[in-house]
C-alpha cells in the first residue's frame, strides 16, 4: 500500500511548472486547468540529516546562493561524503524547480516529519548555542530571557524529545508520545509567543527571529510526529489545521517593508526580502499539511507506516505523495 | 473554492500587498528628487521680486506639484489595480474550467462581490480624482487626498523666503559679490524649505499620514480585508 503512495518528484513537472500547467501551493501540486491536486510534497528522513549539516541557514539564503555554499563548502570540507553531496544537490535542484524562494521551508519542515527525535534535538542544540551569542546584540526583554527563561524551555523540550525517542523501545509506546504531544504544545505556544513580542516591538533581530521560528517548528513538527506514530491520525490532522492557522495569524502581518523600518537602513534589504519569503513558504506549507495528511487517512495508510516509509527512504530528499483523488 | 484555492489566493493578495507597499515608497522617493530638480529649475529662473511676493512662485510649484503627484499616484494605482484583477480573474479562470462535481458558483459570487466592493465602495482606493486644491491653505481637500480617507483639510504653511530676505536687505548694502553671495544663499535655503515640505506632505513625515504612508494604508487595509474573507 505504502509504496504506491510514494515516489520521487518526476523530472516532468519541472516542465509543468515552469510553463504554468501545474502549480505548487504551499506543499500541494495543483493542475492548474482542472484545479485537481496532483500530489503532495514530502520530505523523506534523509532531508534534515543532509540540512543539518549546514551551518548558517537560519537566515533562509537564496537557493543559488545555497547551492554555491554546498558546492564550495561541501567539497572542501569532510562534513558530507559524495554521496551525501549529490543528495543535497538534488534536494536544492528539487525545490529550485518547484519554485521554493528559498531554503527555509525545507529548513523547518515539508510536509509531515520524520527526521526523528533525536536529530530534532541537536538542532535545537545548535539553534540555542547560536543564540547564546546574540545576548548582546537585542533588547532588556530578550536579554533577560536568552539569559534565564530561554535555557529552561529548551531543556524542557529536550526532555520531552528525549521521552519521545525512547518511547520507541517501549511495549506500550501510544501514550507516551501522546503525553509528549500534549506537554509539547506548552513549550510550542512559548516559542511562539515570543516571536509574536519579537514581530511587535520596534526593534528586530533577524537572527534570534530565525532562531525562534526554527525552534517553534521543530516543535510543532514533534507534536505531529507523536500523533502520528501513536496513529491518531484525525488529532494530527486537527493539530495541523491549528498549527497553519497560527502561523498564518503570526507572521500574515510581517512584511519586507515592516521590517526594513524596524531593523533599520542599515539592514539588508535582500535578506529581509528573502527571510519573508521563507516565512511565506513555511506558513503555506504549515496550511497545505492537514491536506496531506487527510491524503494519508484516505488512503487506509497508519501513522506509524508512513513515518517509517518515509524514513527508509535513502535515496530521494523529496518525494511526491499520490492524492488520493488521482 | 477549495481549501487549496483559498491558501494560493491568501498568497498572492500578501504578495500584491508587499510587493505594492514597498514600490510606493520606492518609487516615490526616486521619483520627488525629479521633482526637486524641476522645481529648482523654476525657482532658478524666477527673478529676486518674484521669489519676494511669493504669490507667482507658490502658484507655479503648487501647479507642479499637483500635476506631478497625480500622474504618480495614477501610475501606481493602475499598476495594483491590473495586478489585483489579474489575480482574481486568473482565480475565476480556474474555476470556471473545474470539475463540476463541486458546486463553486456561490463563493465564486462572494469573491466577485468582495473584489467589487473593494473598488467601489467608500474606500475605493483605486478611483484616481483630481487633486487640484492639494496645496491650498483653506480649501478641505475632498480630492484624492479625502476619497483616501487622509485628512480632509490640507493646511500648508508654504515656506517664505522671508528668513532669508532680511538678512539679505540688512547686508544689501554691502558689495556686489557678498549681496549676491547672501541671495543665493537664502535662494538655497528656500529650496531646502521646499523640499523638506514636499517630502512631508508626499513620502514621509512622523504623523504617518503622508500620501505614500497613507496609499500604502489603504493597500494594507484592502488585502486585510480580502484575507478575512477567506476561509483556509
Amino acid at each position: 500500500m505504502i509504496n504506491k503512495l510514494l515516489f520521487g518528484i518526476p523530472l516532468e513537472f519541472a516542465s509543468g511548472i515552469s510553463s504554468g500547467s501545474l502549480v505548487r501551493v504551499g506543499t500541494l501540486l495543483k493542475d492548474s486547468a482542472t484545479g485537481r491536486i496532483v500530489g503532495h510534497i514530502q520530505e523523506s528522513g534523509i532531508t534534515q540529516q543532509l540540512l543539518s549539516g549546514i551551518t548558517k541557514v537560519a537566515v533562509a539564503p537564496q537557493l543559488a546562493m545555497f547551492d554555491s555554499v554546498v558546492n564550495v563548502a561541501g567539497l572542501a570540507s569532510s562534513v558530507y561524503s559524495n554521496v551525501q553531496l549529490n543528495q543535497l544537490k538534488k534536494l536544492v535542484e528539487s525545490l529550485q524547480v518547484l519554485q521554493y524562494a528559498n531554503i527555509g521551508v525545507a529548513v523547518a519542515g515539508i510536509g509531515v516529519s520524520a527526521i526523528g527525535f533525536g536529530i530534532m534535538n541537536a538542532k535545537l542544540k545548535n539553534i540555542e548555542s547560536n543564540l547564546d551569542q546574540l545576548s548582546s546584540k537585542v533588547d532588556n526583554h530578550f536579554q533577560l530571557l536568552l539569559e534565564r527563561d530561554l535555557r529552561q524551555h529548551y531543556s524542557q523540550v529536550y526532555n520531552l524529545l528525549e521521552k519521545s525517542d525512547l518511547a520507541h523501545n517501549y511495549s506500550n509506546p501510544v501514550s507516551e508520545w501522546m503525553n509528549v504531544s500534549s506537554q509539547l504544545a506548552d513549550e510550542s505556544g512559548f516559542f511562539r509567543g515570543e516571536l509574536g513580542y519579537l514581530i511587535g516591538s520596534n526593534s528586530f533581530n533577524i537572527d534570534l527571529f530565525a532562531s525562534l521560528l526554527r525552534s517553534l517548528t521543530i516543535c510543532n513538527s514533534a507534536r505531529i510526529e507523536c500523533l502520528m506514530l501513536a496513529n491518531e491520525m484525525r488529532a494530527a490532522h486537527d493539530l495541523s489545521i491549528n498549527i497553519g492557522q497560527n502561523y498564518s495569524q503570526l507572521f500574515d502581518n510581517i512584511s519586507p517593508k515592516s521590517l526594513v523600518n524596524k531593523v533599520g537602513v542599515e539592514g539588508d534589504q535582500s535578506v529581509i526580502k528573502n527571510l519573508v519569503a521563507g516565512v511565506r513558504d513555511i506558513t503555506d506549507a504549515a496550511l497545505t499539511k492537514p491536506m496531506l495528511i487527510e491524503s494519508v487517512i484516505e488512503q487506509g495508510v497508519s501513522g506509524p507506516e508512513y513515518i517509517s516509509a518515509l524514513k527508509s527512504e535513502k535515496e530521494q530528499p523529496l518525494l511526491l505523495i499520490r492524492s488520493s483523488n488521482s | 473554492m477549495t481549501s487549496a484555492d483559498n491558501i494560493f489566493l491568501r498568497r498572492q493578495i500578501l504578495d500584491w500587498r508587499d510587493k505594492h507597499t514597498e514600490k510606493i515608497d520606492r518609487h516615490l522617493k526616486k521619483e520627488v528628487i525629479f521633482l526637486y530638480n524641476k522645481i529648482d529649475l523654476i525657482i532658478n529662473k524666477m527673478s529676486l521680486k518674484d521669489i519676494i511676493k511669493n504669490e507667482a512662485l507658490t502658484k507655479k510649484v503648487q501647479g507642479i506639484f499637483n500635476q506631478w503627484l497625480e500622474d504618480e499616484l495614477h501610475l501606481l494605482f493602475i499598476e495594483a489595480k491590473t495586478d489585483l484583477n489579474n489575480i482574481y480573474q486568473h482565480q475565476f479562470e480556474n474555476i470556471d474550467t473545474r470539475n463540476d462535481k463541486l458546486n463553486y458558483s456561490d463563493n465564486n459570487e462572494i469573491i466577485r462581490d468582495i473584489a467589487t466592493a473593494t473598488f467601489s465602495s467608500g474606500a475605493a482606493i483605486f478611483v484616481i480624482p483630481r487633486i487640484a486644491t492639494l496645496f491650498t491653505s483653506t480649501v478641505a481637500a475632498p480630492g484624492i487626498l479625502g476619497t483616501l480617507g487622509l485628512a480632509t483639510t490640507t493646511v500648508i504653511n508654504w515656506p517664505l523666503i522671508l528668513a532669508g530676505l532680511t538678512v539679505f536687505s540688512a547686508v544689501s548694502v554691502l558689495k556686489k559679490n557678498d549681496s549676491t553671495n547672501f541671495k543665493t544663499k537664502a535662494i538655497n535655503r528656500y529650496k531646502t524649505a521646499i523640499r523638506k515640505m514636499i517630502y512631508e506632505k508626499a513620502i514621509h513625515n512622523k504623523n504617518n499620514n503622508s500620501v505614500s504612508q497613507s496609499l500604502q494604508i489603504k493597500i494594507e487595509d484592502t488585502a486585510n480585508l480580502l484575507l478575512r474573507e477567506l476561509i483556509l
